[in-house]
């Protein structure tokens, strides 16, 4: 470094305009005279390190004047106008590196709009209107008288029946019969919905209003919905396991004229055969639908199996299949778990020492597990038998536990009576019994 | 000692040394693909400051070779310095100035580019409206206050912060979150896997079905699917805990655990959203795929996938979206297709995939803040290439005319051509 500083111009790029000439040299000159006077040596390297960041993050862009007084205090030596730049440089690149990371870790806050479920942007779930082939909607029959001035359509799935009305003007409503099985959604899904279509905001269950309606003698309800220049009146009738939807939906003015009309035809709708859904007389057998399948029934792909009459079913409970509560005298109690997993799960001698572990007893070894297992013949297999005393290591009480292993297909079943020792040495026999007579699918 | 600090990162020896790493880093890196998977091998080699070697059976990380962003940073100070400390504005140099320029604009850019992009996907049914993309790996926990009948306020935190654990706390929500526990990685898990650590919680889905860790994934196709044991704390006391994992709510998985445990726990709704209430306001609590909301929404009218005939070749991808934007009030249609994305507000939205019977449509959406550097450094590289040649090509001819004139007699010399072209060479240029 330069001893004995001076107020030498460097040769720096404003070299060309003339050393010392202008308001910018002046400055220059006058920047770096005033640094050799005023600061501590401490001092001046923290300017030379402070200003360039901020110089080249473009924070004094538009004070031409007083950057050129820093760039004079820079560079009152040669080497270090270079160095003035450069550790402006890295130290942009590195702070710039520094914001993005912490950008990175940021808690961030907004507000959105309610996500409808997709029922409730659609007039009918996406699939639906596709006429995807898997559609719980019925195609049943239905007949009715059709009012004056009214015609018929040729109607698109879902649709069971479309009717259009021409009003005065040239207004348009349309009658459309739909039906679905089960419930399709709540009262409030479904008024939303239908306030949807007409750009209405959605509203609290407690502002849904309807008046009863009966329609081939099943109870339902008729809902009118207003919109700003639309209106909806639908009747919902649930019937048999279905729901019935006949709704008109037009232009205001042609909807309050067809209403009288639309509560008579009403009447006069009769659902065909007595399920709501009599597949032999469909009429838009050609249309691609599907008739109402049967509810898959979780019993019949399950196990079958005769459960002892003392055997109280209990509330379900994490990972366990069903669950089975045996009373004894004064209070005490057995519990039979049953529960299965894909796999072996781990193998018999680890879920031996897990049951073991749940007596507070000792894990065993390999060697030791044939003496305390026995095999038991199953309908689904052999199995394999524990049945050992202990203690709850829930409650702390005295217990024992009979547990039964049984590898099928490839599932592992475990069956599991654990409790107070005399519950539990009264229902042994009936609970093995059961375990031999599980009937897998 | 300044001198010398400044003369390393301006030398020209220090560029080759880069540029020799960055063809070692390039090989290596490929290789390693094979072992760790392209995303993996991506973010240990390229998207860091050193590649790191764990001697087998112990957890040093020892760092072997720089990394892509190390090779990048210093090939950028090296560049600019040299150009600081060498920089003279003259005419001549123009064209050299120009290609420097765009070597730097292009390095600067993706620095950029690495740093701001942001990768997301949107996947849409056929009819349905969506005004948010999730990013394909990334995840965040989210309070959501849906109290509010039509809007909801969502506090998003990262993952990042889930990870560190410990308590997050923030002035927008009224209680605090304890991070009891978190995976980067989870499954759902039985009690009879193993000795495994499990997860579970006193309230909601976490009661009834249990995660334990899983190896972090390394492979392209599969992604983490993190889980966390997250407790409400209030001033007054704990407001309950819930297990929240990425299996819960990430499509389909979610699904596909529902119908998994269909049998074994029937009541048990996997996409339910785990609430709990505070103050008279009701708050929903979830990890799930990091969302970027739009102020504008895109609804999917038609998906198409059309094959070559009588084969199973792809011939073209289309989805026809409408896009509604309140704060421009556009409202149009529009077709896109393989090659042929929508740029709309600094997004860029690709047609990426779709699901088996064309209902599904998932669109790539990349913002990028800096995606025309690239263009414009290719650009100036190019101009400076053409008017450096240029001006040898102009110096030479001028040149040669001259000689010519002033030797008409001398016909036999034959004219200097490399001449010039060493006299513009001079100046050492990096």
């Amino acid at each position: 470094m330069n001893p004995s500083p001076s107020l030498r111009p460097p040769s720096s790029r404003f070299a060309g305009r003339g050393q010392g000439e202008g308001i910018l040299g002046t400055m220059h000159h006058l920047g770096g005279w005033c640094l050799q006077r005023s600061l501590s040596p401490w001092k001046r390297l923290g300017w030379r390190f402070a200003l360039p960041i901020c110089a080249n993050l473009g924070l004094f862009r538009k004070k031409w004047l007083w950057l050129e007084s820093i760039h004079g205090i820079c560079c009152v030596q040669e080497q270090v106008h270079t160095a003035y730049h450069f550790t402006g440089l890295v130290g942009a690149c590195l702070l710039a590196a520094t914001l993005c990371c912490v950008a990175d870790d940021q808690i961030r806050v907004y507000t959105v709009p309610k996500e409808l479920p997709p029922t409730q942007l659609s007039p009918f779930p996406a699939q639906m209107a596709a006429g995807s082939q898997d559609i719980p909607f019925n195609a049943a029959t239905v007949h009715w008288t059709l009012p004056a001035g009214w015609k018929e359509n040729s109607p698109t799935p879902p649709r069971l029946a479309s009717l259009a009305i021409t009003g005065e003007k040239g207004g348009q409503a349309e009658v459309a019969i739909t039906s679905f099985q089960g419930s399709v959604g709540t009262e409030l899904i479904n008024v939303n919905r239908w306030r949807g279509e007409l750009s209405l905001e959605p509203v609290e269950s407690s502002n849904v209003a309807s008046v009863p309606v009966t329609v081939d003698s099943s109870e339902g309800k008729l809902y009118d919905i207003a919109g700003k220049s639309a209106r909806t009146v639908v009747a919902e009738i649930p019937r048999n396991g279905s729901s019935w939807f006949i709704k008109l939906r037009g232009d205001n003015a042609t909807v309050a004229a067809a209403k009288p009309a639309f509560l008579e035809f009403l009447k006069s709708v009769h659902f065909g055969g007595e399920d709501g859904a009599t597949a032999g007389a469909d009429p838009h057998a050609g249309l691609g639908l599907q008739g109402a399948p049967a509810a898959p029934s979780p019993a019949s792909d399950g196990p079958k199996w005769n459960v002892p009459p003392q055997w109280v079913e209990t509330p379900p409970r994490a990972m366990v299949f069903k669950g089975f509560e045996v009373a004894g005298e004064a209070g005490a109690k057995a519990d039979i778990s049953i529960s299965f997993f894909p796999g072996d799960v781990g193998g018999v001698l680890a879920n031996v020492n897990r049951w073991r572990g749940q007596m507070a007893q000792p894990p065993i070894d390999a060697g030791q597990l044939d003496g305390v297992t026995e095999s038991v013949a199953t309908l689904g297999g052999s199995g394999t038998m524990v049945d050992f005393m202990g203690t709850d290591a829930k409650t702390s009480q005295p217990a024992r536990l009979v547990g039964v292993i049984v590898p099928h297909g490839e599932n592992t079943w475990f069956y599991k009576l654990m409790g107070d020792a005399k519950v539990v040495k009264g229902q042994k026999d009936s609970f093995v019994q059961f375990v031999k007579t599980v009937q897998y699918p | 000692m300044i001198d010398r600090f400044i003369n390393f990162f301006t030398s020209l020896r220090l560029t080759v040394a880069c540029l020799a790493f960055a063809l070692v880093l390039v090989f290596v890196g490929t290789l390693a693909q094979v072992q760790i998977g392209l995303y993996a091998a991506q973010s240990e080699y390229f998207r860091s400051f050193f590649v790191y070697w764990t001697p087998p059976g112990t957890h040093w990380k020892i760092p072997f070779l720089p990394g892509g962003w190390l090779i990048g940073l210093v090939l950028l100070v090296n560049l600019l310095a040299a150009h600081i400390k060498r920089f003279h504005l003259s005419r001549k140099k123009i064209g050299i100035i120009l290609i420097h320029a765009g070597l730097i604009l292009l390095l600067g850019g993706q620095f950029l580019t690495e740093v701001f992009q942001v990768e997301s996907q949107m996947r849409i049914e056929v009819g349905d409206t969506k005004n948010y993309s999730e990013s394909p790996r990334k995840n965040e926990l989210v309070v959501i206050d849906t109290t509010d009948p039509d809007k909801d306020k969502v506090v998003a935190i990262p993952e990042s912060l889930l990870a560190k654990g410990g308590e997050i706390r923030t002035p927008d929500l009224p209680f605090a979150l304890r991070v009891e526990k978190y995976f980067p990685n989870a499954a759902p898990a039985g009690p009879m896997t193993g000795e495994a650590v499990k997860i579970k919680s006193a309230d909601g889905i976490g009661s009834r079905l249990m995660f334990s860790p899983q190896p972090v994934t390394r492979s392209m196709d599969s992604v983490d699917l993190p889980a966390a044991l997250v407790q409400v704390v209030s001033e007054k006391g704990p407001i309950g805990e819930w297990v929240v994992s990425a299996t819960l709510t990430r499509f389909p998985i979610n699904l596909q655990l529902q119908e998994s445990i269909e049998n074994l726990m029937p009541d048990v709704k996997v996409t339910a959203p785990q609430t709990f209430k505070f103050n008279g306001r009701t708050y929903e609590i979830a990890l799930r795929q990091e969302r970027y909301y739009n102020p504008y929404s895109v609804k999917l009218l038609k998906f198409t996938h059309e094959l070559y005939p009588g084969t199973d070749v792809p011939k073209d991808f289309a989805s026809t979206i409408h896009l509604t934007d309140p704060t421009t009030g556009d409202d149009r249609d529009i077709r896109i297709y393989m090659n042929s994305p929508l740029r709309y507000h600094g997004a860029t939205f690709y047609q990426a995939s779709f699901e088996q019977g064309d209902k599904v449509s998932i669109l790539q959406v990349v913002r990028n803040p800096a995606s025309l550097t690239p263009y414009i450094a290719c650009s100036l590289v190019a101009l400076g290439l053409v008017v450096q040649f240029l001006m040898h090509l102009f110096a030479f001819a001028r040149k040669r005319a001259q000689q010519t004139k002033s030797l008409p007699a001398k016909s036999a010399r034959p004219a200097p051509a490399l001449q010039p072209a060493l006299a513009h060479g001079k100046g050492r240029s990096l």
